[in-house]
């Protein structure tokens, strides 16, 4: 039994075409899953959409898989997958889009925000989208700790590498994403005070 | 962890300096709950020489907070997302399905099964009827319903067919989203694959007023005059 919880003899059985056991899988692994896509979906595309394309890949794909231990990776590049091609659909509707409106040199940016819930706090937001701009490489380790459940030894078996370099990784993600958010602050408290001189100076 | 220890401070307690990532690591352990108590003294060695280390651990420890609630929140929906039905196990059509599939994503597959399963699909339709068919009153592919047909005896692809091009020469339809969105797809107990998918069409008015509907204090829904600003979808 692995660390995660199912015996591979489950994904042994699942990818024999067992039915019941491939339902237990995906129950188990469909978090995990969303977070991969979380880290390489377009910004504007909805999650429980590529979900659904997952599961439907993971049901007609899965006797594909040659051995249980293959079985986390072979997901996880199922799920990059179809966030890319997610992307390069979202980039072609647009374009289809602004050439059927005549739009073609219209603002293409999604609103900051727009892509998760109106509940959450502006800061949330900019910790979250800040995460959002780190290299890949360190997005998928923080966003996957970020799954209470998950160690540190489970995420370098979904990411193929070992548990010191997930580690790393995480530390100094974390580190990158701190400076990166001072940045942000310092930036705007420039802004602030650039645009209050002008003020000032524009009433004198 | 490598630590560089020195006794020539006032209080002759020695210095702990971690390099970077192990500082980095060593916060990132407390924060994750797997510090050992080892890490704990070392912790302690740095903070008691430099203090800053707890406003770090303070900061990065809000923010992994943070952003774990937006992740868990986002991902929620994963728990709702279960496996389609019937599909494992039905190898003639998971066969249909890879094959078509090579022709790129599972929309693609849904439409080209669309074409396999139902015969041509509207587009095709259109370009088919527009190519051996004589176009009536100037409007592409209008067919049979252009000229013959009553608009109740038509097919429903052909009565859509002429709302498009009928639409497009007034104005009123700027014209159909080329991508088809599936929605569901049932396998039928026939081996055949029941696809619902969505058509999306672009229509434009010229309004001289906009209301929106209220209600007034009696609840009757009421229409107040609004006042639109240009207004263009930032999405796009």
């Amino acid at each position: 039994m692995d660390q995660q919880g199912f015996h591979e003899s489950v994904i042994e059985a699942a990818i024999a075409g067992e039915r019941e056991a491939l339902n237990l899988l995906w129950q188990q692994t469909r978090r995990w899953v969303a977070v991969i896509l979380l880290a390489h979906k377009p910004r504007d595309a909805d999650l429980d959409d590529l979900l659904q394309v997952v599961a439907m890949q993971v049901c007609r794909k899965i006797t594909e898989v040659r051995e249980p231990k293959a079985f986390k990776s072979w997901l996880r590049t199922v799920a990059i997958n179809a966030a890319r091609e997610e992307g390069r659909k979202t980039t072609r509707r647009k374009r289809s889009m602004l050439k059927l409106v005549g739009m073609e040199k219209a603002d293409q940016r999604v609103p900051l925000g727009a892509d998760i819930a109106a509940t959450d706090s502006d800061e949330s937001k900019r910790i979250y989208h800040a995460a959002m701009s780190l290299p890949a490489g360190y997005r998928e380790p923080i966003l996957l700790r970020c799954m209470r459940s998950m160690s540190y030894h489970q995420i370098g078996e979904v990411l193929e590498l070992p548990t010191t370099t997930i580690e790393t990784r995480i530390a100094r993600g974390r580190r990158m994403l701190k400076e990166l958010l001072k940045q942000q602050e310092q930036q705007s408290t420039t802004q602030a005070n650039t645009k209050a001189v002008q003020t000032v100076g524009g009433m004198r | 962890m490598n630590t560089n220890e020195h006794n020539n401070q006032p209080d002759n307690e020695p210095v702990v300096k971690l390099p970077g990532d192990e500082r980095d690591v060593l916060v990132s352990r407390i924060i994750d709950g797997i510090a050992s108590s080892e890490d704990w003294n070392i912790f302690r060695a740095v903070a008691s020489h430099d203090p800053s280390i707890w406003s770090e651990l303070a900061d990065i420890q809000q923010m992994h907070k943070s952003l774990s609630d937006t992740v868990e929140d986002q991902i929620s929906i994963a728990d709702q997302i279960e496996l389609p039905g019937g599909l494992i196990d039905d190898e003639p059509l998971r066969t249909k399905l890879d094959l078509v599939s090579r022709w790129g994503g599972w929309a693609a597959a849904a439409a080209i099964l669309l074409v396999w399963l139902f015969g041509k699909p509207a587009m095709l339709s259109n370009q088919i009827d527009s190519s051996d068919k004589p176009d009536i009153a100037g409007l592409p592919g209008s067919g049979l319903i252009g000229s013959k047909m009553l608009l109740d005896q038509a097919q429903p692809d052909q009565a859509f067919d002429r709302y498009l091009s009928s639409g497009q020469s007034t104005g009123q339809v700027v014209g159909e989203m080329p991508e088809q969105i599936v929605i569901e797809t049932r396998p039928m107990p026939d081996g055949s694959i029941e696809v619902l998918y969505l058509r999306q069409i672009i229509e434009r008015q010229v309004i001289d007023h906009a209301y929106r509907e209220v209600h007034n204090e009696a609840g009757q829904i009421i229409p107040v005059p609004v006042k639109l600003e240009p207004k263009h979808r930032s999405s796009y």
